[in-house]
């Protein structure tokens, strides 16, 4: 797997550059702007694979955060076949990816969750 | 004489805190039952959630808003009146949480069930419920707005 050290690495993987991204986020609020990140970021480590909620073989992997009581932090990865508390958007297409984003941008997410 | 004119939702914000005069002629003018109303009596769609914050659809989504985005603006915006003043607090660990949890139905994520949670969580604070019961009606009067976050 490719190593992405941060979120201005996730825009030159998916070709977008940070003034366009910033025109996109305009007028949202900050988990409007961690949820589009996060979006970017699922999209750009899963590459080419695409959840199938159809397919009884395909596991898919999503992140579960806990509140240490000053913020937000990475605990589990959970996996599914047919269930899902996130949708297509925000899974993963394995355990080590999953982990590997909601650890490297925990940043990013923290913006969505909290 | 001056007229001193209360819309609903002005009347609803006002009412807890009003004298037992004033409270009596709020009550005149909307009627008792209209005080005593829940939150899950009073939304029953998107729009009557977003008349009580004094804002339409096309205050809350662009144009330019992709459907899950759009989606998901409105969703929080609906939960955030679903909840009243609750807020969900990550940092204590004794207030509950409510999210749903969705399964597979025909190819389409649909809701299946509710998960309970105090200081975790997948979808973070806008997206949690105070309750099991207005989760379940939030998730029936948001199912298409659900669906378009959830689904591809």
């Amino acid at each position: 797997m490719k190593k992405f050290k941060s979120f201005k690495d996730i825009l030159a993987a998916a070709g977008i550059t940070a003034e366009q991204f910033a025109e996109q986020i305009q007028n949202h609020t900050t988990d409007e702007i961690g949820y589009k990140k996060v979006k970017l970021i699922a999209k750009v480590l899963n590459g080419k694979w695409v959840p199938d909620y159809k397919d009884d073989d395909q596991w898919k992997y999503e992140p579960i955060f806990y509140h240490n009581g000053t913020e937000f932090v990475f605990r589990d990865v959970y996996r599914w076949i047919s269930r899902s508390y996130v949708g297509s958007r925000l899974c993963f297409k394995s355990r080590e990816i999953a982990e590997y984003a909601a650890t490297t941008f925990i940043a990013e997410y923290r913006e969505f969750l909290s | 004489m001056q007229t001193l004119q209360i819309d609903g939702n002005n009347a609803r914000k006002l009412y807890p805190s009003a004298s037992a005069e004033f409270k009596t002629m709020l009550e005149d003018s909307f009627g008792k039952s209209f005080f005593s109303l829940k939150i899950t009596d009073r939304v029953q769609s998107v729009e009557d959630a977003l008349s009580i914050i004094g804002k339409k659809l096309s205050d809350v989504i662009s144009c330019n808003d992709r459907k899950d985005v759009a989606a998901y603006k409105v969703m929080t915006e609906v939960i955030a009146v679903l909840n009243e003043e609750w807020e969900a607090d990550y940092s204590n660990s004794n207030q509950v949480k409510y999210e749903p949890r969705f399964y597979d139905y025909g190819s389409r994520l649909v809701f299946g069930s509710v998960n309970v949670w105090s200081s975790a969580s997948n979808v973070g604070s806008r997206l949690c419920y105070r309750s099991p019961d207005i989760l379940r009606h939030g998730v029936k009067i948001l199912e298409k707005y659900y669906s378009d976050f959830l689904n591809k």
